[in-house]
């Protein structure tokens, strides 16, 4: 069982991880909560569902983030850029955005369930007589791969220099010349743009309607909490603690408890951590 | 300043409300009455957000679960033991330590306790209890940096695990809800919507009262002063954290007395109520009313749920998307709502006509 809780954990924490990053990434840059978050992983998964079967599976999983990430580039240049470093503003501004979203997605495509197959159908031994599907191993791989490049990028890359500079201070880094605005726009792109990926990659595993990006942006939040706002680093450390606390009540008890139990030991964390949480940098 | 609560520039829309709220019964049939005696307990809920937002700058995504748990209490406690409420079954507790015939025969004993046919402590347990549990997620919550960060974060937790605890526990009806409970004027005044209109109405008025005379307070100057600038709040001696867990407590005890109305009129309460797309709702009619100003929560309900009366089986999901369009034109294009617009409004006519006022008068 405990191979099995590890298993399932890293898989729960990958999907967590994903949607988190571009949360995070998105407060960093621009001090935006983005509420509409879970409605751009909706989006990606909506790309997987209607795109796999014109183009196959893996095609549309590699144009899903970069869809989503037009959309949020659109919707930077038109909503979000008027609610920048005003975190209650943000709030409201992107829940109403996410009103938006599901509402044209209800009246475009209808609220029935969709469903699209798995690329692949493998299943993994873990020992012991049981299996873990591939599909799973898969969404790991890539919350891992992601994360490690997106670090990596920020970390060295030039436009990485000025994503990590507007973070720290975006008054300093327009006054040394860079264009913030075009910054902002590009780490709004690129936050939703991860989680059109993440959409993607979950839709074989879930059932996709225009609701389904509330659970997402709520397991998203539970991470930020945990991890802080803005920081990459501890977003994916958390994601992975708080998929295998999941796992480790949901597998032998339910969903239910385990959800219960993480969010009230996230708040008791919380509760008893001394220094504030905003981190300096992505 | 003296703290007077009927200035003269509010004394004439005062009495006009308090006229209308009274005439109301009279004039609307009972259909429309029984609406709004749903919707003064929204008013109320949205008191106890403006108390944390209007004032503080404090945005609560939780809101809804302690509306819907002052609800369940009142609910309970109004309904009294079930016949068909034989066992508590506490699934989230496998052990199976609920012992139904014991919580009966507890809730058979305070729901006895009743003074003209209404248990008092259908509004003292939920105000406690809400209270209560406010505090202490008030005690967590501003332990940490940036509250108008963070609050959000947090009461967006609470409000999860509410609803999914709600929905899990059979003793309040679990995903069916907890339905057939009787109004509070059922002995008074046979339960009828005009009677259950005036009770609301009357403790909305005494909220109302108590918030406007705690606004012009000195708590409510040092509450707001809070809000405006906790670092210098802090360095003159007041325990901003403190504070701010207190008024945090406060809030949710009235949103808990708003569902306890709130299901005197309805009958019903669902775990539905408790999660973040209820909680949302009432930010919307504060952001809507404009968060801060004293009618706010009054304008901005009675604006929302007016409009989501006649539009919402009209336009179904067309109602929806423009409810999310005006909450983005709103808070881009009038941060202090509806009432903000009508200050500036009523600021304009006065310019007009010559009786200009110094820009500081108008709040």
């Amino acid at each position: 069982m405990l191979v099995q809780i590890a298993a399932q954990g890293l898989s729960v924490g990958a999907v967590l991880a994903l949607s988190a990053l571009g949360l995070t990434i998105v407060y960093g840059v621009m001090g935006v909560v983005n509420l509409a978050h879970g409605e751009f992983v909706m989006l990606g998964a909506y790309a997987m569902t209607l795109l796999s079967p014109l183009i196959g599976p893996w095609a549309a999983i590699a144009l899903a983030p970069l869809i989503v990430g037009a959309i949020g580039l659109v919707v930077d240049r038109a909503l979000i850029r008027w609610l920048y470093h005003d975190p209650v503003k943000s709030m409201l501004g992107t829940f109403g955005l996410a009103i938006v979203i599901r509402q044209l997605v209800l009246i475009v495509e209808g609220p029935q369930l969709r469903y699209v197959g798995l690329p692949l159908t493998g299943a993994v031994s873990l020992g012991f007589g049981q299996t873990f599907p591939l599909w799973r191993v898969v969404l790991i791989a890539a919350a891992v791969v992601v994360g490690i490049g997106m670090a990596i990028w920020l970390a060295r890359s030039a436009t990485g220099l000025k994503v990590r500079t507007t973070t720290v201070d975006a008054d300093v880094a327009q006054s040394l010349g860079m264009n913030v605005g075009r910054v902002n726009a590009l780490a709004f792109a690129i936050g939703t743009g991860l989680a059109g990926l993440a959409g993607a990659l979950v839709a074989p595993l879930d059932s996709v309607y225009p609701n389904m990006g509330l659970s997402y942006l709520v397991g998203a939040f539970l991470v930020v909490i945990l991890a802080g706002l803005g920081s990459i680093r501890n977003a994916l450390g958390w994601a992975a603690g708080v998929g295998l606390l999941t796992a480790a009540v949901a597998v032998p008890a339910d969903d239910v408890l385990a959800q219960v139990v993480v969010w009230s030991v996230a708040l008791a964390i919380v509760a008893l951590r001394r220094q504030p949480l905003v981190a300096s940098r992505v | 300043m003296p703290a007077r609560l009927l200035t003269r520039r509010r004394s004439l829309p005062l009495a006009l409300l308090v006229l209308a709220a009274a005439l109301a019964p009279l004039v609307l049939s009972d259909f429309t009455i029984g609406l709004l005696a749903l919707w003064l307990p929204f008013v109320m809920l949205a008191i106890s957000l403006d108390l944390l937002w209007g004032e503080n700058r404090i945005v609560s995504f939780g809101h809804g679960a302690f509306f819907a748990g002052g609800g369940y209490i009142a609910g309970l406690l109004l309904r009294g033991p079930q016949a068909d409420a034989t066992g508590v079954n506490y699934a989230l507790l496998s052990s199976g330590n609920g012992n139904g015939s014991t919580f009966d025969s507890v809730l058979h004993t305070l729901s006895g306790i009743q003074v003209a046919g209404v248990p008092p402590l259908a509004f003292a347990l939920p105000v406690a209890i809400c209270g209560l549990v406010g505090l202490l997620v008030g005690m967590a919550v501003f332990r940490i940096g940036s509250v108008e960060v963070y609050a959000p974060l947090v009461t967006l937790g609470v409000g999860v695990i509410a609803a999914t605890v709600f929905l899990k526990l059979a003793v309040i009806g679990g995903s069916n809800g907890l339905s057939g409970i009787p109004p509070y004027t059922r002995q008074l005044a046979g339960g009828s919507q005009v009677s259950i209109y005036v009770f609301n109405a009357v403790w909305l008025a005494v909220v109302y009262v108590a918030y406007a005379a705690f606004r012009r307070s000195r708590a409510g100057r040092r509450w707001r002063a809070a809000g405006d600038d906790p670092i210098r709040l802090e360095a003159l001696g007041v325990d901003v954290r403190r504070l701010r867990a207190l008024g945090f407590a406060a809030s949710a005890a009235l949103a808990g007395l708003a569902g306890a109305l709130y299901v005197g009129a309805s009958g019903f309460m669902s775990a539905d109520t408790a999660g973040v797309v209820f909680s949302v709702q009432a930010l919307i009619w504060l952001a809507v009313g404009g968060p801060g100003a004293l009618f706010a929560p009054l304008v901005g309900v009675l604006a929302i749920e007016l409009a989501d009366h006649q539009l919402s089986e009209r336009l179904q999901n067309t109602w929806q998307l423009l409810l999310g369009v005006l909450l983005i034109v709103v808070v881009l294009g009038a941060p202090r709502g509806l009432t903000g617009l009508a200050g500036s409004g009523a600021a304009a006519v006065q310019r007009l006509f010559g009786r200009a006022q110094p820009p500081g008068a108008a709040s």
